[in-house]
């Protein structure tokens, strides 16, 4: 044999024994999936973390996954992406390809929603157990069922007590930070690059726009926060004391109360007229356009809002469940408690929001940069 | 053969530069109808002009900095002996391929408000945040290039020429240094400077998070319009004129880079005579660079052990990495994430050193170039581009493999450009003249010489596939994370000490690597 053509085979036989050993790998330690003769099955699309901030988020998967196969006999094939923006668009790539491979998808929150109804990527289902889920958190997020609510939280000022006074975030107002001390001492997402960023710059607009009539720019013209790339890069800064506000969600006192048996961080929202405001992160699950397997998603959607599953997002997603039978964990009474608070999400439309969001944010990084 | 080989290289290069344009396509469509619509939109938008500016600003200053910076550090380095220098060289690397967000963490725990040093030296804190702070990191990243870049041209200098030249000056090292060394490395300086341009350019969580929000590149545009407002075509738009501005780059790069002067085998080192201050001085900055290119790498080590929430210091960080059972916050067991890290990162090497060895042996200028420019495609772009072009008939897996050989190629194939130059013509003559050809030549002759240079760029391939970021997390799912994704998901669980765990082992892999097969890297780079 030419030595070329020995080359060539030593290659090919390197490439492929390294490949099968992969596999083969890979395979002891997943235990794939295998369906046997007439099983049926439904394909997840979700985020990374989604319940896993919990005690045992193991065992938290088995109940929903696992618990979901016992009960239907339908297997689920669960495909994870780093966040919910690649798992939108990897659903509108396959949708627009004509080669959908998901059924659901989980955790669309309620900016998200607005693209993928203007993409056509979902269709509209209604659970026979819709009736669990408060009418109006299926008005602020879609009244048209194209997803339905499976859980909410607050964004919320989280701050440190050994430096900020709980006099100060009691009565809390976004011109409290025209003070340059209390300024410095803030830190928030990016809204190119965060959805946490997004939330909050809707929020403090609606704020400003829609109850202070204000033009909303002035705040950030006059705080000048200081702005990260990431939820996580804000939230390391807090915890080494750089920062002592971060912009984050309402229930990560509860947090650090069950993990770290700790008060020492809490959290806050801007008061107005004694109420408090608050701009809700509302996530979804969604029946995918020309699912494959349609009836095992519908079953699995119904699934999802059962109790069953509900009763474990307190604790392993730190959002409220959308069920409202669901009892809330005793560790809840140091998140803000959602019946004081006022949701102003419910003042502005989903249309503005599409029509205007990149406008705003094009104006934001105009005003932070010139500022 | 000559023409198989060929073909096999077309076809290559059109598989590698199919994702590209599928990745770049959106920029001339709207609605599906071909259009400039998309372009004409965003060169007119003010935040992109802004952002035009200030990447190409922060990638000339980062640029010039670390290029001066390698390159002194590199004469130092001449300093203390050929025989010592290797480790100090092959270990200089690290700081390249460590992961961004945990490199911020670590320059922040550093020169931030209360950093460790800039609390004992306060100027320190422009490098915490802040425009220099950017420039600093860049630097930090970059050096490492410089220092290998010039290093293998200084000791590539005939050591006739400089003996000769030390005997017309009279032994006066200035006058050596302007005839001959300069010259001599000039190439190398200037080659370095236009990768590190093309890497600082491309750049994306750094400047963001040290620089804030006026300090925004191109690249984070990108970001913003594929996975914030779901514009691909704008997002598309942004990304093609970046690869515009950057083909001009490469093709400054590519020239640099063939004028750099490598010493044939066989050649004799040179010893320079310097004087005892000048000696002091340049150890000094040598030191002091070290130090400065570990010390973000040691605060990495040291978050490892320490647990923000409850201010204290444990191992839960390194159990949580190294317990190989599924792990809810990766939605993988662990092990996967090993094995996939591991087997990535041997199929790149063979891939990219397969590949390189016919881009060297067969192909031209032109299509090095073609290669090289690589570089100036988005991580964002390339890897939707794989996704859309290949996810419907190649596994995840070799998506990422594919997007790994990508990053690796330009380097791998740099440095067996320089081996090959250095086997000289003939060799290769005398070989032909005693009846070799074809693969047998290069197995036989040209391959045997050039062993080291495949040691250093099996290396450096093995390197890029551990710590590629950029592309992996857009494309793998839990299924097939890699450790430096992982790094990311346990920062996305709030499990700081995990994230700095997981960067340890992988800068510990690193340098195992690069201790253990670059033994011989000083003259191959």
């Amino acid at each position: 044999m030419r030595s070329e053509y020995k080359a060539v085979l030593a290659i090919s036989i390197i490439v492929i024994i390294l490949t099968i050993s992969y596999v083969t790998i890979i395979n002891l330690l997943q235990q794939p999936m295998v369906l046997e003769e007439g099983e049926d099955v439904v394909v997840v699309y979700t985020y990374e973390s989604l319940l896993a901030w919990g005690p045992d988020p193991n065992k938290t998967y088995d109940v929903v996954f696992k618990g979901f196969e016992e009960k239907t006999g339908i297997r689920v094939e669960v495909r994870r992406f780093e966040d919910s923006g690649t798992m939108l668009a990897t659903v509108i790539e396959e949708v627009k390809s004509g080669n959908v491979k998901a059924d659901v998808v989980i955790g669309i929150d309620n900016i998200q929603i607005i693209k993928a109804k203007e993409e056509g990527v979902l269709e509209p289902y209604t659970p026979p157990n819709i009736d669990a889920v408060p009418g109006w958190l299926i008005e602020s997020y879609d009244p048209h069922h194209y997803a339905i609510p499976y859980d909410y939280g607050l964004i919320a000022f989280v701050y440190d007590t050994e430096y900020v006074s709980d006099d100060v975030m009691e009565e809390l107002s976004f011109e409290t930070f025209y003070n340059t001390s209390m300024a410095s001492t803030l830190i928030v997402e990016d809204p190119r690059t965060s959805s946490t960023g997004v939330s909050f710059l809707l929020y403090q607009i609606t704020v400003y726009e829609k109850y202070l009539g204000r033009d909303w720019r002035d705040w950030w013209r006059n705080v000048k926060p200081r702005v990260v790339s990431s939820w996580g890069d804000a939230y390391d800064r807090f915890l080494n004391e750089e920062y002592h506000v971060v912009v984050s969600y309402a229930t990560d006192p509860a947090y650090s109360m069950l993990f770290y048996n700790s008060t020492r961080y809490r959290a806050a929202l801007v008061k107005y007229d004694d109420k408090m405001l608050g701009w809700l992160q509302i996530e979804g699950i969604g029946l995918v356009k020309g699912a494959p397997h349609k009836e095992a998603a519908k079953k699995f959607i119904e699934w999802f809002l059962s109790e069953e599953v509900q009763k474990e997002i307190p604790l392993n997603n730190w959002m409220y469940p959308a069920n409202k039978y669901v009892k809330l964990p005793d560790v809840y009474k140091y998140a803000i408690n959602m019946s004081s608070v006022e949701v102003v999400n419910l003042r502005i439309t989903s249309e503005e929001i599409e029509s205007s969001l990149d406008k705003w944010i094009e104006e934001w990084v105009d005003t932070i940069s010139s500022s | 053969m000559n023409t198989r080989l060929l073909i096999v290289l077309a076809i290559v290069t059109l598989i590698v530069y199919l994702p590209v344009v599928y990745g770049l396509k959106d920029a001339f469509l709207y609605k599906n109808v071909f259009t400039l619509r998309n372009i004409v939109e965003v060169l007119s938008r003010k935040s992109i002009q802004n952002s035009l500016r200030f990447t190409f600003t922060q990638a000339l200053i980062s640029s010039i900095i670390a290029t001066v910076a390698g390159s002194i550090t590199a004469f130092s380095l001449l300093t203390i002996g050929f025989r010592k220098a290797w480790i100090l060289r092959a270990l200089s690397i690290i700081p390249f391929m460590a992961p961004p967000m945990v490199v911020v963490t670590g320059f922040t725990s550093l020169y931030g408000l209360h950093g460790v040093v800039s609390n004992i030296i306060p100027w320190t804190k422009v490098l915490g945040y802040g425009f220099w702070a950017i420039i600093a990191a860049h630097a930090f990243y970059n050096i490492p290039l410089s220092i290998n870049f010039v290093y293998s041209s200084l000791v590539s200098i005939p050591r006739e020429v400089v003996d000769t030249l030390h005997v017309f000056g009279f032994g006066r090292f200035m006058y050596v240094l302007r005839r001959v060394i300069v010259p001599y490395i000039l190439p190398a300086v200037f080659s370095s400077f236009t990768l590190t341009f093309i890497y600082c350019f491309t750049s994306f969580a750094i400047p963001l998070t040290l620089g804030g929000v006026g300090c925004s590149t191109l690249e984070v545009y990108i970001y913003y319009y594929y996975k914030i407002m779901y514009k691909p075509g704008l997002a598309a738009s942004i990304a093609l004129i970046q690869y515009i501005i950057l083909l001009s780059i490469v093709a400054l790069f590519i020239y640099f880079h063939g004028r750099t002067f490598t010493a044939p085998i066989g050649y004799r080192h040179y010893r320079l005579s310097l004087r005892k201050s000048l000696k002091t001085i340049l150890s000094i900055i040598l030191v002091i660079v070290y130090i400065y290119l570990y010390a973000p790498l040691v605060a990495i080590v040291y978050q490892a052990f320490y647990n923000p929430y409850t201010k204290t210091y444990g191992l839960e960080g390194f159990y949580r990495v190294l317990q190989l059972g599924y792990d809810s916050g990766l939605g993988v067991s662990t092990g996967v994430v090993y094995v996939n890290t591991v087997y990535y990162a041997l199929m790149t090497g063979l891939l990219a050193i397969i590949l390189s060895t016919i881009i060297v042996y067969y192909g031209g200028r032109i299509v090095d170039t073609l290669y090289a420019s690589l570089l100036a495609v988005s991580p964002l772009t390339l890897s939707l581009g794989l996704l859309r072009t290949y996810s419907w008939y190649i596994p995840s897996y070799f998506l990422i493999i594919l997007a790994h050989t990508i990053a690796a190629l330009p380097l791998t194939t740099r440095v067996l450009r320089i081996g090959f130059e250095r086997v000289g013509k003939k060799y290769i003559e005398v070989a032909h003249v005693l009846g070799e050809k074809g693969l047998p030549l290069f197995l036989r002759v040209v391959y045997p010489l050039m062993k080291p240079s495949y040691l250093v760029a099996l290396s450096l391939a093995l390197v890029v596939s551990l710590g590629e970021f950029g592309a992996t997390l857009f494309i793998s799912t839990p299924d097939t994370m890699t450790l430096g994704v992982a790094i990311y998901s346990y920062r996305g669980v709030r499990d700081w000490a995990a994230a700095a765990s997981a960067a340890s082992i992988l800068l510990l892999l690193t340098a195992s690597i690069l201790l253990l097969l670059s033994r011989r890297m000083e003259r191959w780079l």
